[in-house]
C-alpha cells in the first residue's frame, strides 16, 4: 500500500487534477457556446418567437454533423485550429479546445430539449403582455433552469469520459493513465485506482448538480 | 368599445381551405361582460386570437375604440396588446416565480418603477384576496388560487379590457363560482370590459349581460343573455341549453 502510494500517488493526484481541469473547463466553455446555440435552435423553430425555417434547418444540420464526428477524429481534425487558438496541440490545456467544440452542439441539443419542456402557454402569456423576444428568452431560461442544471451534470460527466479519449493526444488525465498504465503496461492496480477515482468524481458531480437542480426547482414544493 | 366587422379567417390545411370564421360581426360596449359561447371547434379560439392581434384575419376588421387592430404596426401592436389583459384556461403562470413576482412581471416589462410596481402589486393582491400568498410559488396553490393570481397579473397594467379564454373550464363548480364573482366585482368596481370565451352555459348565465353564440365559424345568435336563453332561436343555442342543465 505504502509502496503503491510512493510510486504512483503523485501520478494519480496530478492526473486527477488534469481530469477535473479538462472536464470542468470544457463544460464551462461548451455552455458559453452551446447555450446561445440551443436558444437559437429553439426560438427559430416554426411558430416560435424568432421563426426562421431556413436558418433553423441549416443550423440543425451543422449541429448534427459536428455531433456525428467520432471524438478521436474530431480531435485530429481540429488540431490545426487548436494550435491556432491555444498555441499548442498537445496537453490538457490543448484538449479543452476539441472537448469544447465536441460538446457545444451536444449542449445545444440539451438546452433545446430543456426549453421544449416549458408550456407553450407561458410564451403566449408573455406575448400578450407585449414582452420583447429578449424578455421571453430570459423567461424561458429561468423557467427551465432546473432542467438546464440537470443537463449540466450530464454534460460534465460525459466530458470526463471524452477527456479519457483526449489522452490519446497526450492530454493526460485519469482515463489516460488507466489505459497507458493499466491496459498497455498491465499495472492493474493503477487502472483500478484510476477507475475508482473517476467513479468518485462522477458521484460527487451528480450529487452536487442534483442538489442544485432540486433547490432551484419551485414546481414541486408543497 | 370593440367593434368586430365582417370578420373572416380562412386557414389552408393540407391544401384545403378551412373557414374558421365566417363574416362575424359583434359590438361590445364599454363596461359590459360579454360572453362568447360555442362548442369546441366552433371558432372561439380563432376569434380570440384575432382579438389579441396574434392572428391576422383574412377579411374584415376589428376596431378598438375606433382604431383598427388589423392595420396596426409592431410598436402600436405592443401598445394594443398591453391595453388588453388576458386570462387563460391553463393559467400560464411562471412556475419558477413567486405569486408576487408573477403579478409584477407585466409591470417590469412595461418599464414601471420598482416603487410603483410594489404599490400596484400589493393593491392587486388585495383585489384578488391573495395577500397571504404573495411569497409562495404557483405549484403550492389550488386551481382557483392560481386563476386569481392570473387575473391579478392580467389587471396589472390597468387594461380597459379583460379577455378570458375558458377561465373556469379547469375548475370545480364552487371555485368556478368564486372566480366568476371576482370577475364580476372587477367589472363593477374597476369598470373593466370583460369578454369571456366559454363552452359552459352556466358561466354566461351567471355573469354575462350580452352573449354571442358561435357555431361552425358563424354567429348563430346574439343579444342580451336573458333574451337569448329564454327564447333561443337557433338549434345550437337550444342544444347548448339541453346539454348543460
Amino acid at each position: 500500500m505504502a509502496e503503491f502510494i510512493s510510486s504512483y500517488g503523485l501520478l494519480l493526484a496530478e492526473n486527477t487534477v488534469d481530469t477535473l481541469y479538462m472536464s470542468l473547463l470544457s463544460t464551462a466553455f461548451s455552455y458559453i457556446l452551446g447555450l446561445p446555440m440551443g436558444v437559437l435552435l429553439y426560438t427559430t423553430k416554426e411558430g416560435q418567437i424568432l421563426e426562421n425555417r431556413h436558418f433553423n434547418a441549416v443550423f440543425g444540420w451543422v449541429i448534427n454533423i459536428v455531433r456525428s464526428f467520432p471524438f478521436i477524429i474530431l480531435i485530429i481534425t481540429v488540431m490545426p485550429l487548436t494550435r491556432l487558438v491555444i498555441g499548442k496541440a498537445i496537453g490538457p490545456t490543448a484538449a479543452i479546445f476539441p472537448l469544447t467544440i465536441g460538446a457545444a452542439p451536444f449542449v445545444a441539443r440539451m438546452v433545446e430539449s430543456s426549453l421544449e419542456e416549458i408550456d407553450k402557454g407561458v410564451i403566449e402569456a408573455c406575448q400578450c403582455m407585449g414582452a420583447a423576444p429578449m424578455t421571453i428568452i430570459r423567461v424561458l431560461l429561468s423557467e427551465s433552469k432546473p432542467s438546464i442544471i440537470r443537463g449540466l451534470s450530464i454534460t460534465s460527466i460525459t466530458l470526463i469520459g471524452y477527456s479519457a479519449i483526449a489522452g490519446a493526444v497526450g492530454a493526460g488525465g485519469l482515463g489516460d493513465i488507466a489505459i497507458r498504465y493499466g491496459y498497455h503496461r498491465r499495472i492493474e492496480s493503477v487502472m483500478w485506482v484510476s477507475v475508482i477515482l473517476i467513479i468518485i468524481i462522477v458521484c460527487i458531480l451528480q450529487t452536487v448538480f442534483d442538489l442544485l437542480a432540486r433547490k432551484s426547482d419551485k414546481r414541486n414544493i408543497l | 368599445m370593440i367593434k368586430i366587422k365582417n370578420l373572416s379567417k380562412t386557414f389552408t390545411q393540407n391544401g384545403n381551405a378551412v373557414n374558421a370564421l365566417k363574416n362575424i360581426s359583434i359590438d361590445i360596449g364599454k363596461g359590459e361582460i360579454f360572453g362568447i359561447i360555442g362548442m369546441s371547434g366552433a371558432g372561439k379560439s380563432t376569434l380570440l386570437r384575432c382579438l389579441r392581434a396574434l392572428e391576422k384575419p383574412t377579411a374584415g376588421e376589428i376596431l378598438l375604440n375606433g382604431v383598427s387592430l388589423t392595420g396596426a404596426k409592431n410598436g402600436r401592436l405592443t401598445e394594443i396588446r398591453r391595453s388588453m389583459g388576458v386570462v387563460f384556461q391553463g393559467y400560464n403562470l411562471l412556475m419558477q416565480r413567486t405569486v408576487y413576482r408573477n403579478i409584477a412581471f407585466p409591470l417590469q416589462i412595461s418599464g414601471v418603477s420598482p416603487e410603483e410596481t410594489r404599490q400596484r402589486v400589493n393593491q392587486l393582491l388585495k383585489v384578488v384576496d391573495m395577500e397571504d400568498k404573495k411569497d409562495v410559488y404557483p405549484s403550492q396553490l389550488s386551481g382557483g388560487q392560481k386563476q386569481r393570481v392570473a387575473i391579478a397579473r392580467a389587471l396589472a397594467t390597468n387594461p380597459r379590457i379583460l379577455l378570458c379564454d375558458e377561465p373556469t373550464s379547469a375548475l370545480d363548480p364552487l371555485t368556478t363560482r368564486q372566480v366568476l364573482a371576482l370577475l364580476k366585482e372587477i367589472n363593477s368596481k374597476l369598470g373593466v370590459t370583460i369578454i369571456i370565451i366559454t363552452h359552459e352555459i352556466n358561466v354566461v348565465k351567471n355573469i354575462c349581460s350580452q352573449v354571442a353564440v358561435i357555431s361552425d365559424g358563424e354567429i348563430a345568435e346574439t343579444g342580451a343573455v336573458k333574451d337569448v336563453f329564454t327564447h333561443p332561436s337557433s338549434p345550437v343555442t337550444k342544444s347548448l341549453i339541453e346539454w348543460q342543465v
